[in-house]
């Protein structure tokens, strides 16, 4: 019987954790919308190479970890949207170059057009001035 | 200072400090069981392994590389759980980018990224966002729950496989709610316990006590005949063994440091996984190697369980149905046979091939398998569930309808004994018996005069008179009562009797030329009380494999029976009661013989009434028989005097 009560007490001091736990990282959910686009506006001015495709984000304020960069440009690559070449280095193995495929081009304009209207949209909101 | 090691690291020659490199291997093992999980997952790992080299060799020309350069690169690439937010929408192109997040979290998916077997359950869980443990305990009980009850319609497995294939497969990332892992440095089993004892932020010691507890009780109240207490400490204790091993299999190990995160329901920041990650690195390193090993042992044990189980169970279901006999009797016609073959292929082999196909792309590693082919697999294996219900339906349609028949005799036995006899031996039937379930295929044999098939028995009853009766009942399947009537006159069955002696063959005779309509026969010898019956050793033995349907009572119901060894003959002596049953019979018995009594008296009462008024009468006649008499001799003399007189 004690250890019926017990295993009770436990479960719902499970549910009231469970409850209490669900919290939403907005910030890192816009980010990662805005990640691609980025991305993609890099690779769209020409050749690039992962690492410099980092260092300019990183530049830019807007750091990001090359683990996650490189599924990214696998994925997109994958999805047609990139297209890669093998460049020979001084040293080691070649590196992977990648550039802008036709659809990729068409799939960055609708993009960009999103951005265009989502960002205007919130300017418009976030400036309006208090009443 | 740590011992420098030389490693060819893609290509490049590089130098590492021990510490260092058992540090970066770890990493690269962390980064590699994470893209593995994904597609395409090898060619990342490939790129980022290209990467970290080319760092390397940039960030040190001369040196040892030290554990600082190792972080560097750490903070470079990251680590998984840190990537695990940015890497989404990617795959879904521009359809999926303009629906908002919360319409894309209520759809249910399969989820490709935490799995166990196609992730359906993490789909499920991630739906109502809930840990996925939850879904898959629940998924796993109720799947033995159905195993318990029928194999063949398991739902819950059956609606896996379904889901399996309706639901599109997406790269799902974790709610963030406090998950269960195992706990793999503090552990006694599993890790099971202290992953809870994480989970619901309690001492490890807490949980153990409770998992042993039942145990412990069942243990202590075994002793005693305490009932109530002795069963709940057992179902207890096996309850709780179950669900750890449950457990074990479905909860993922605490790998990463978000994992152990997850695990305690802190929240996840720089500077809590920092802190994690320094003392975790500390405490895996040794454990890898032996793992890697364990895991083995591991598939290497499933793998043989897997396949003696799916072994068996064909062997079963195969040999049963081809095997026997019996089964191309009652089936008969080649489409139903035809049918029932594939249908059994399909639904038995079809899982054997799909589940070998499975385990070695899971132990090679791969975890990509086209949709296409599933469907394929699920389609066909419903085809192999609609030509098993087709031929059912079939046999269905020839015979729903039971139908008997019964001939009673009385056997005038000279005797007290009755001997039942056969002189058809049943030595003929096949016996090389492969194993047990060819037993099946004794039950029938082949000769000229037709298809001999053992479905007779013999049973017993006590008599109602001082007669020894027979009472042979056949029974059978046709469609429709007149159609099963004509079936079970088909086969031939004769019995004999003479003397004391009732001679029965121990099979049936069917026609090879018709279909079997599960035909069968009941012989009941009815003996009178205080008499024998005697049945032979031979007989006995022939009608072992005896089957029946329709009918509950087909065990050899002989339980009084005396064996005698040097005649090799069973002797039953009549009029002893020693089943309540038969107590029952016998009081009945008694106060019918008490009616038939009383009713002979009063018979009887009625006779010697008759008898004394008969007399009466008898009597009153004789005395006007005498009246007469005297009359007319008074009239005789008077005459014979007036004709004296006169002349």
């Amino acid at each position: 019987m004690h250890y019926i009560i017990l295993c009770f007490v436990l479960a719902l001091h499970l549910t009231s954790k469970l409850a209490l736990m669900n919290t939403d990282n907005i910030q890192s959910q816009m980010k990662k919308g805005l990640l691609e686009f980025c991305i993609l506006s890099i690779i769209s001015r020409g050749e690039a190479y992962p690492s410099d495709i980092s260092g300019e984000l990183r530049e830019s304020g807007m750091p990001v970890l090359e683990g996650t960069l490189y599924p990214l440009l696998t994925r997109l690559k994958n999805a047609g949207y990139l297209e890669y070449r093998w460049v020979e280095s001084q040293s080691g193995p070649p590196r992977k170059y990648f550039t802008m495929s036709e659809s990729g081009q068409a799939f960055y304009l609708s993009l960009q057009q999103t951005w265009v209207e989502i960002s205007a949209a919130v300017n418009k909101i976030t400036q309006q001035p208090q009443a | 200072m740590d011992k420098i090691l030389q490693i060819s690291y893609q290509g490049r020659n590089l130098s590492f400090e021990e510490s260092a490199y058992l540090q970066f291997q770890e990493y690269e093992a962390t980064l590699h069981t994470y893209f593995l999980k994904e597609e395409g997952g090898e060619e990342i790992f490939q790129d980022l392994q290209n990467r970290m080299a080319e760092i390397l060799e940039q960030q040190n020309k001369d040196q040892a590389i030290t554990s600082e350069e190792v972080q560097y690169i750490i903070s470079i690439i990251g680590q998984p759980q840190d990537f695990d937010d940015a890497s989404e929408n990617s795959t879904e192109g521009p359809n999926m980018e303009k629906e908002p997040a919360s319409k894309e979290a209520r759809k249910l998916f399969r989820d490709k990224k935490n799995r166990m077997i196609a992730g359906v359950c993490s789909g499920i869980a991630h739906y109502f966002n809930i840990d996925p443990i939850a879904v898959r305990l629940a998924f796993v009980i109720f799947a033995l729950f159905n195993l318990a009850t029928f194999f063949a319609l398991n739902l819950s497995v059956v609606g896996y496989i379904v889901l399996w294939a309706i639901l599109t497969p997406k790269q799902l990332e974790p709610g963030l709610t406090s998950r269960l892992f195992r706990n793999p440095n503090d552990k006694v089993l599993g890790g099971v316990c202290s992953g809870l004892a994480q989970f619901f932020n309690t001492e490890t010691w807490i949980v153990r006590l409770i998992m042993v507890a039942p145990l412990i009780l069942s243990m202590v109240s075994s002793n005693r005949y305490h009932m109530p207490f002795h069963i709940i400490g057992d179902s207890l204790a096996s309850l709780v063994f179950i669900i750890y091993v449950l457990l074990w299999f479905i909860t993922p190990i605490a790998k990463s440091s978000t994992d152990y995160m997850l695990l305690k329901g802190e929240p996840i920041n720089l500077n809590t996984l920092q802190n994690s990650t320094s003392k975790q690195n500390v405490m895996k390193q040794s454990s890898l190697g032996i793992n890697k090993f364990l895991k083995m042992i591991a598939y290497f044990f499933l793998v043989i369980i897997i396949f003696s189980v799916v072994m068996s169970l064909a062997g079963i279901g195969l040999s049963a149905f081809f095997a026997s006999d019996i089964a191309e009797l009652i089936l008969f016609s080649a489409t139903n046979k035809t049918m029932s073959l594939i249908g059994l292929i399909l639904v038995i082999g079809l899982p054997i091939i799909a589940s070998i196909i499975w385990l070695y792309r899971r132990i090679l590693g791969y975890s990509y398998s086209g949709k296409s082919i599933r469907i394929t697999f699920v389609g066909l294996w419903m085809l192999g569930f609609l030509c098993i219900a087709f031929v059912s339906a079939n046999l269905i349609k020839r015979m729903h309808t039971f139908s008997k028949s019964s001939e009673r005799m009385t056997l005038q036995v000279v005797s007290d004994t009755l001997i039942v006899d056969t002189d058809l031996l049943k030595d003929s039937f096949n016996h090389h018996t492969f194993f047990e379930l060819n037993n099946l295929n004794r039950l029938v044999k082949h000769t000229n005069q037709g298809v001999q098939v053992q479905s007779v028995r013999l049973l017993h009853e006590e008599s109602p008179d001082q007669q020894f009766h027979v009472l042979i009942e056949r029974g059978g399947f046709g469609a429709g009562q007149k159609d099963a009537a004509q079936q079970i006159a088909r086969p031939i069955f004769s019995t004999s009797f003479s003397q004391n002696k009732l001679m029965m063959p121990p099979y049936i005779i069917v026609s090879a030329k018709e279909a079997y309509q599960l035909q069968h026969v009941t012989v009941t010898v009815f003996v009178p009380k205080g008499k024998t019956m005697i049945v032979s050793g031979r007989l006995k033995e022939a009608l072992k494999h005896d089957f029946h349907f329709g009918d509950n009572e087909y065990e050899w119901d002989w339980d009084d029976e005396t064996w005698s060894k040097e005649n090799d003959e069973i002797i039953r002596i009549k009029g002893e009661p020693n089943t309540t049953e038969d107590i029952d019979i016998q009081s009945d018995q008694e106060e019918i013989q008490e009616a038939t009594q009383a009713l002979k008296k009063t018979e009887e009462e009625s006779l010697a009434e008759i008898r004394e008024k008969e007399a009466e009468l008898a009597k009153t006649k004789e005395e006007a028989r005498k009246k007469i008499q005297e009359a007319a001799d008074n009239l005789k003399k008077t005459l014979h005097d007036t004709m004296h007189n006169k002349p």
